[in-house]
């Protein structure tokens, strides 16, 4: 497996998860750069990053989770990374699942590979509120890409050096890069695939989703689609 | 219109034309955002003395009181100048993240007991 690839894990608060999701990743792919992009954390995040063996990016401010990933994929480029797979820092998303996700990638059958809960491995299941909202992104995102995409909203993805590169760009938003980066990409003329992973329920809980925020999610989700649909960004 | 409310309305706008300019003076205001409030408070008193203009743009428009024309065209400067402030935040929102993030990329940490400079084995075969 080519090793020349970074492993970017965005966390926010996660001193407590963030070394376990390293050493799964190290394991995994030996030799490849893990970077973690600390948003500002005020607990020992990067410290336990760190003593895990991952290079750390601290961010001076809190961005958001989109803007954290981007630094880390700016990062790739500077090194001119091959490939680069993001993963969460809460360990929701199990390293095992690496080299089907890679599988794609290496084999160039595709830009842009999506992690999914939902094809067939793992039994995630979310509550109905959240799972409505999966199906109609879901739906919208196969509908305007011509792919079936199952999970829009997995923060699980690999990707080569093109897709990660227009990612660095404007296209790529602060917050909630969801079915709105899928559909970006696709319009950019960049190949989608999904495949099956193992996901464990966040640890920490739906960090996300709580209180107002389903709705103001909806309502961006819905008119960055829209004004993406307008646009021709090309990667 | 009475000669005391055009005197009203030219000491309110040269108080704001006043206070515009002392702010741009002191740098509290940038000549890029001062423009607008100098417009404003050139307007009014254009408004005052040409009055009969007004009447005649609502009579065209079909609006019963001129007075609602001059308070419903403040409205819509008053949006367009919020819309302006909206771009002017998501400009710098922009600039902040790429600000914040050219900082943390200028300052890669290492991975503990690693001397060698961060991210140099992503070059090994």
């Amino acid at each position: 497996m080519s090793e020349r690839g970074v492993v970017v894990i965005p966390a926010y608060r996660e001193a407590a998860n963030i070394a376990q999701v390293i050493q799964g990743v190290r394991e995994q792919l030996p030799h490849a750069t893990i970077v973690v992009v600390d948003d500002c954390s005020p607990d020992a995040t990067a410290a336990a990053a760190r003593q895990a063996g991952a290079v750390v990016l601290r961010l001076p401010i809190n961005l958001g989770d989109g803007a954290a990933r981007q630094t880390g994929f700016k990062f790739a480029d500077r090194l001119g990374a091959d490939w680069v797979v993001q993963l969460d820092g809460d360990g929701q998303h199990r390293p095992e699942s690496i080299p089907a996700l890679l599988a794609p990638i290496l084999a160039d059958e595709a830009d842009l590979v999506i992690g999914s809960r939902f094809l067939g491995a793992g039994e995630y299941r979310p509550q109905i509120g959240r799972r409505i909202g999966m199906w109609v992104f879901a739906a919208i995102a196969s509908w305007a890409t011509g792919h079936t995409i199952t999970d829009p909203t997995s923060g699980f993805r690999a990707m080569n050096r093109r897709a990660y590169r227009f990612f660095c760009g404007s296209a790529y938003p602060q917050q909630y890069p969801d079915a709105d980066v899928l559909i970006a990409a696709y319009r950019a003329g960049l190949r989608l695939a999904e495949v099956p992973v193992l996901m464990r329920p966040s640890p920490t809980g739906q960090t996300i989703h709580a209180g107002l925020r389903p709705l103001y999610y909806v309502y961006k989700m819905m008119l960055s689609i829209f004004v993406t649909m307008l646009r021709g960004d090309k990667a | 219109m009475p000669i005391r409310q055009v005197i009203f309305v030219l000491a309110i706008s040269t108080v704001l034309l006043l206070v515009v300019i002392e702010l741009v003076r002191r740098r509290q205001l940038r000549e890029e955002y001062a423009w607008l409030w100098l417009l404003a408070a050139v307007a009014a008193p254009a408004v005052v003395i040409g009055f009969p203009l007004v009447r005649k743009f609502t009579r065209l428009v079909g609006a019963d009181e001129p007075v609602s024309i001059v308070f419903f065209l403040t409205l819509v400067f008053l949006i367009i100048v919020n819309i302006h402030y909206s771009t002017k935040i998501s400009q710098l929102t922009e600039q902040v993240k790429c600000l914040a993030q050219a900082i943390a990329l200028a300052t890669p940490e290492p991975p503990e007991g690693d001397t060698s400079s961060p991210g140099k084995e992503a070059g090994a075969p």
